[in-house]
């Protein structure tokens, strides 16, 4: 590619960031997000988590950096995968329901590049809504709780910005993790017009996974499913630092991703678009 | 038309050659680790090898598998039954008898046990708490409560070699990998066909002779029921960090008392062995009143028999009946047998 | 003459079976403005987004300025069944959009090319409105600001003029016209009989999928054949002089006589009806209009009004 060509596919997926962060609907969805680590963090102010609590809620009140952490294994778990479904499946069935894709593909946009800056785009979304948790999520802990060291799962106390450091891997983990989750839902975006069937599709896709992973007759198929790893994001909180469900997660995500955004690219490169 | 259709498939050959190759990596490489190469050893050969291989300082991760086939357990606590069964994952760091570290990695949590002379750490971050014994500088190291599953191969080879007698047939079996180094296979099964257990095989590797692996077969069963191996060992030693222990501050740091003084009347509740070998039965007295709403209430069925009636469990590879008069029986052998020496 | 659009057995069959666009073969020449006549559901707009490359031939193939549709696209702006954008952008914002993902477009001139677009449809003070605020008539005004939004050598427009008030269909009329004039072949389709006679020089019918006739407007209206009509109190003696006279497919009925005029001249058969004594009391020469030839064609009264 060249210069002017990248620069010209730049500006164009500037303009698809400015398409998802300028519309009221995605910020509310933020502001969501941002919500849960305040009410956590403010929840452990108001009623301490006794000494003998463990895990991440038990060191909320000894380092503010764990209120992120909590904050990001809570919203993991619902909140985080329906934002980034609701935006995937946005992404190609939303501007077909709207009639827009008509308008971009005759611009012309190439059908390899509408997907490629689409899904750019989705991985920037899903890396800002896990920065909205862990970023509101260590503001509220570090206000009411301080920093100083922080403690691993392993017991070994390592200082602040080494803490800060770990957190910044596990939301690197995560981002990761969704954005393999948005492959998908680009994908799934690719097969329909109806922008909420296509989220709520997803959405449903992620939790009969998780629903499966827990079946301990179903453990067979455990690791191939796509949220199997979701969690390992505690092994980049040990000491030290453990790639044994962590390294196999991001494994996983790389090639969810990789089928999916090529199945999208498949089924939109040939589609008719008649909407 | 016709090159348009063509160009349609094409394009979905990128997704499905993604997945072709991600499967095709995935089998080739448990295929090429099934063919080590390794000189021929006899069985006995290699018990040898065994008994006089040296632990050397090694790092690894262990991966513990349990398949015992028990029904599901309504109202056990969930860490029971995530004890006897499920993959359980440890870390394990080893610089010598006296400095070892083995932690058990949970999804969000650890625990670990860390030995480090006459230090012995229990840290457990579910708890958040620590807990530190004084033991003994040249004592073996021993964490393993002998109510677990074994959590290392080697305690696992340790506990089955003691059990090598004449009612075991010794034999080979083929080479593997595992943790990618090539392993002999020795295969150990019961010459006594009422043992539930089928046969167990230790894996131990070519060149250290340590065992790697051990996994223990069912009766008709080809998948082991329960297995215990490395997934990935080191054999350089190990830093010096890894020993190190310091309890976090801010928690409860505990510390622990030698369980030695045995409350009154434990000592009539003493296990004693009945019989020898594969099949032997271990029986004691329990307490009903104390045990049976626990484990065995949810557990067990119910049986009756000349013996009396109890509730029995049993799973691939043993039975337990406990009698409503308090008897405990317990082997690696079909509830019959468990019967049989119940009426006795 | 040099095509800007053409095709040769272009052929679309839905997954359903049913035969969208059956074989057209479309020859719109260059500077031309060529009206895409027919009723809905037609396959006009099928058609166009064959031309376009939104949905892809069951068989047979098309160009745009002599080339594949993508590689044309750049020089072409097309408005397809009614307009689209972002309902929460302004209307300003909804052509930067469609600027920035041109990747030909230069960024520095963004903001004054959008501003004339705006301006040439009449925008410019609702730039700022979001869309979803707009009328159907500033709505459809936008489209056409978008395909404006860089100098354009082909314009396909599938009617342009749908839901906009008189006012309004003038003023998209007169903007067609005068990018015309600037020598941009424009492919406007319509089911408008009237905006197709007011504004295009060729024109080309659609008909169940089929393209029934193509051609400049002269060329349509010299297809058709010219009668002639003679009132007269006595049809049966005329009609036998028109026969006499050489004309063809004569008929006479009550009060006249009519037939096929040929390469006749008109004078001459008055001449020719008068030496024989036939009264006549009238006689016309009549052409029919795009109408009756359309009418003819498909079967189909055409929605004249507009």
């Amino acid at each position: 590619m060249s210069v002017a060509s990248l620069a010209g596919t730049g500006r164009f997926f500037r303009s698809e960031l400015l398409l998802i962060f300028g519309r009221r609907r995605n910020w509310l969805g933020l502001a969501i997000l941002a919500v849960v680590p305040v009410i956590i963090a403010v929840a452990a102010k108001v009623n301490a988590p006794g000494e003998d609590e463990g895990g991440f809620f038990g060191g909320i009140t000894t380092n503010g950096l764990f209120v992120a952490l909590a904050a990001l294994s809570v919203e993991l778990g619902f909140f985080l995968p329906l934002a980034i479904s609701t935006i995937a499946g946005d992404a190609v069935a939303g501007e077909a329901n709207q009639g827009t894709l008509r308008y971009l593909l005759t611009v012309p946009v190439h059908r390899t590049r509408l997907i490629a800056v689409k899904f750019a785009a989705l991985v920037v979304f899903a890396a800002t809504a896990v920065l909205t948790v862990v970023g509101t999520g260590m503001i509220a802990g570090l206000l009411l709780f301080g920093g100083g060291k922080m403690t691993l799962l392993s017991g070994t106390e390592i200082g602040f910005w080494g803490g800060l450091g770990r957190v910044a891997m596990v939301s690197g983990y995560a981002a990761v993790c969704l954005s393999a989750l948005a492959a998908i839902g680009l994908f799934v975006s690719t097969l329909t017009e109806q922008p909420i069937g296509a989220g709520i599709a997803v959405l449903i896709l992620y939790i009969v996974s998780q629903i499966l992973d827990t079946i301990p007759q179903l453990s067979a198929i455990g690791p191939y499913l796509p949220t199997h790893y979701w969690f390992a994001f505690g092994d980049l909180l040990r000491d030290p630092v453990s790639f044994n469900s962590a390294g196999p997660g991001l494994l996983s995500a790389g090639i969810y991703t990789l089928i999916f955004t090529t199945a999208a690219w498949a089924r939109f490169a040939t589609k008719d678009v008649t909407s | 038309m016709g090159s348009m259709t063509k160009n349609k498939a094409l394009r979905w050959a990128v997704p499905i050659g993604v997945v072709a190759v991600v499967s095709a990596v995935a089998g080739f490489s448990q295929l090429a680790s099934a063919q080590p190469d390794l000189p021929k050893r006899s069985a006995s050969q290699l018990l040898m090898d065994l008994e006089q291989a040296r632990l050397d300082p090694l790092s690894g991760t262990i991966v513990q598998r349990a398949d015992l086939g028990l029904p599901p357990m309504p109202g056990a606590s969930s860490e029971l039954s995530s004890m006897i069964s499920g993959t359980h994952t440890l870390r394990i760091w080893y610089g010598g008898q006296d400095k070892v570290r083995l932690a058990l990695l949970g999804t969000l949590g650890e625990s670990d046990v860390i030995r480090n002379g006459k230090d012995l750490w229990i840290w457990s971050s579910q708890q958040n708490k620590a807990t530190h014994y004084d033991v003994p500088a040249d004592s073996k190291p021993s964490f393993t409560d002998p109510k677990e599953l074994p959590k290392t191969p080697q305690e696992a080879a340790d506990a089955i070699l003691g059990a090598l007698d004449p009612t075991t047939v010794v034999s080979t079996g083929g080479q593997v990998k595992v943790a990618g180094r090539p392993a002999y296979e020795l295969i150990l099964a019961p010459r006594d066909r009422a043992s539930l257990v089928g046969s167990v095989r230790l894996a131990i590797d070519g060149d250290k002779h340590v065992p790697l692996r051990v996994q223990v077969f069912s009766k008709n069963a080809a998948s082991p029921a329960f297995e215990v191996g490395f997934q990935q060992i080191s054999f350089d030693k190990p830093g010096e960090e890894h020993f190190q222990f310091k309890p976090p501050a801010g928690v409860q740091n505990v510390p622990g008392k030698e369980d030695k003084e045995e409350e009154p009347g434990r000592r009539e509740l003493e296990p004693k062995i009945v019989g020898t070998g594969w099949t032997s039965v271990l029986t004691a007295k329990v307490d009903v009143k104390k045990e049976a709403p626990g484990l065995l209430g949810s557990l067990g069925t119910q049986a009756s028999g000349s013996w009396g009636t109890g509730r029995v469990i049993s799973s691939k590879l043993f039975s337990v009946l406990i009698t409503d008069d308090g008897r405990l029986f317990a082997g690696a052998v079909a509830p019959e047998k468990l019967y049989e020496v119940a009426s006795k | 003459m040099s095509l800007a659009v053409s095709s040769e057995g272009l052929t679309k069959r839905f997954r359903s079976g049913q035969v969208a666009v059956n074989a057209v073969g479309l020859a719109v020449p260059a500077g031309s403005v060529y009206g895409f006549l027919g009723p809905n559901g037609s396959g006009k707009t099928t058609t166009i987004r064959m031309l376009l490359g939104l949905i892809e031939p069951t068989a047979g193939s098309s160009n745009l300025l002599g080339t594949t549709s993508f590689a044309a696209l750049p020089d072409v702006g097309s408005l397809v069944e009614g307009p689209a954008f972002h309902l929460y952008l302004s209307g300003r914002d909804n052509l930067r959009r469609l600027d920035a993902a041109d990747r030909h477009a230069d960024p520095a001139t963004a903001a004054a090319r959008i501003d004339e677009a705006l301006d040439r449809v009449g925008l410019l003070a609702a730039a700022r409105k979001r869309y979803r605020a707009y009328s159907l008539g500033m709505r459809q005004r936008l489209a056409l600001a978008g395909t404006l939004l860089r100098p354009r050598k082909l314009l396909i427009l599938d009617e342009p003029t749908n839901g906009l008030d008189p006012q309004g269909t003038r003023e998209v009329r007169s903007i067609i016209s005068g990018l015309a004039a600037e020598g941009t072949t424009v492919m406007l389709s319509t089911h408008l009989l009237s905006e197709v006679e007011q504004i295009c020089t060729h024109a080309g019918v659609m008909h169940l999928g089929k393209l029934v006739a193509q051609g400049s407007l002269p060329a349509l209206r010299a297809g058709s054949e010219t009668r002639v009509r003679v009132e007269t109190s006595h049809p049966a003696e005329a009609g036998r002089c028109l026969e006499a006279l050489g004309l063809k497919d004569v008929s006479s009925a009550d009060g006249e006589a009519r037939g096929l005029l040929g390469d006749l001249a008109p004078e001459d058969i008055v001449a020719g009806l008068v030496r024989a004594g036939v009264p006549v009391r009238g006689f016309a020469v009549e052409r029919p209009g795009l109408e009756e030839l359309f009418v003819h064609l498909t079967g189909e009264g055409f929605d004249v009004s507009g």
